[in-house]
């Protein structure tokens, strides 16, 4: 497993995933269709999980990949179906002399940020995982035991949270009685 | 070699993406769509900081799980609103969302 680990670490593996996944979410802003922007979210999804493994964060890419792929973007589809869409939720231009300002406002911002990120950080105090302990029993097994020890009333909080989503869903899409 | 940074830039890139979608798009639909950009732009740095700064815990891939659950809840909620506004109002432009304009 390790070995698999650290082939990703590599370096190109990063720069190709990450102008991929750059990529896809641009297409994903710009195409005109919604079904095509779920299907380039998707694309940008792998991408990220690809780039969670050159962290050496094998649970959250899978999560990512069952989680957001699987469960989130079907229903994202599901619904642009069963609301035929097609093409008539089109992306609407707004044209005129500030859209210019403010796309260069836009890069401003984004530079700006980028220069704000410029600080020194400092690796911070150990924790209860060592890495060391973590090769050994894997990424998932501390994930795991953290989340059933430490965060468990979040944990709780998180599926009654979910409970109550569904709950919502359901309530908000029923029918109503006239 | 690739470091915090490099990690981090990408994320300010994918986040300035779905903000901009968000802003840009007129249908909900895509919207939700690019506040799911936006999640997974935090996501990303939340997991490399937890990487670079402190390799010795797993607290932020833990909170990038709780994230993911909650966007899951809100995913399932607003696609949820999405179908009522549509059968209120036969269209999911935001445009076309004016009732309380008064």
């Amino acid at each position: 497993m390790e070995t698999v680990l650290q082939y990703f670490s590599i370096n190109p593996v990063f720069y190709i995933f990450a102008t991929l996944a750059v990529i896809f979410a641009l297409m994903m802003v710009t195409s005109e269709n919604p079904v095509y922007s779920a299907i380039f979210l998707v694309l940008t999804f792998f991408c990220l999980s690809v780039i969670y493994l050159t962290l050496e964060a094998e649970f959250v890419a899978v999560i990512q990949v069952l989680v957001y792929t699987g469960a989130i973007m079907v229903l994202f589809v599901f619904v642009i179906m069963l609301l035929n869409l097609g093409r008539d939720a089109q992306l609407t231009e707004y044209a005129g002399p500030m859209k210019y300002l403010s796309i260069l406002l836009g890069f401003a911002i984004l530079i700006q940020i980028g220069l704000a990120t410029k600080v020194t950080f400092s690796i911070g105090a150990k924790g209860a995982y060592p890495i060391e302990r973590v090769n050994e029993m894997g990424n998932t097994e501390a994930i795991a035991r953290e989340l059933f020890s430490q965060y468990l009333y979040p944990f709780e909080i998180a599926s009654i949270l979910l409970l109550l989503g569904m709950i919502g869903a359901i309530v908000i899409s029923k029918k109503r009685p006239d | 070699m690739i470091g915090l940074y490099h990690y981090l830039m990408l994320s300010l890139i994918l986040f300035c993406i779905g903000l901009a979608g968000l802003l840009i798009r007129r249908s909900v639909i895509s919207m939700l769509i690019s506040i799911e950009i936006l999640f997974n732009a935090v996501n990303l740095a939340a997991v490399s900081f937890n990487r670079f700064l402190y390799p010795n815990s797993v607290t932020g891939q833990i909170f990038v799980v709780f994230i993911i659950t909650v966007a899951a809840a809100e995913a399932a909620v607003a696609l949820a609103l999405v179908m009522a506004v549509y059968k209120n109002f036969k269209t999911v432009e935001v445009s076309g969302l004016t009732t309380l304009k008064g």
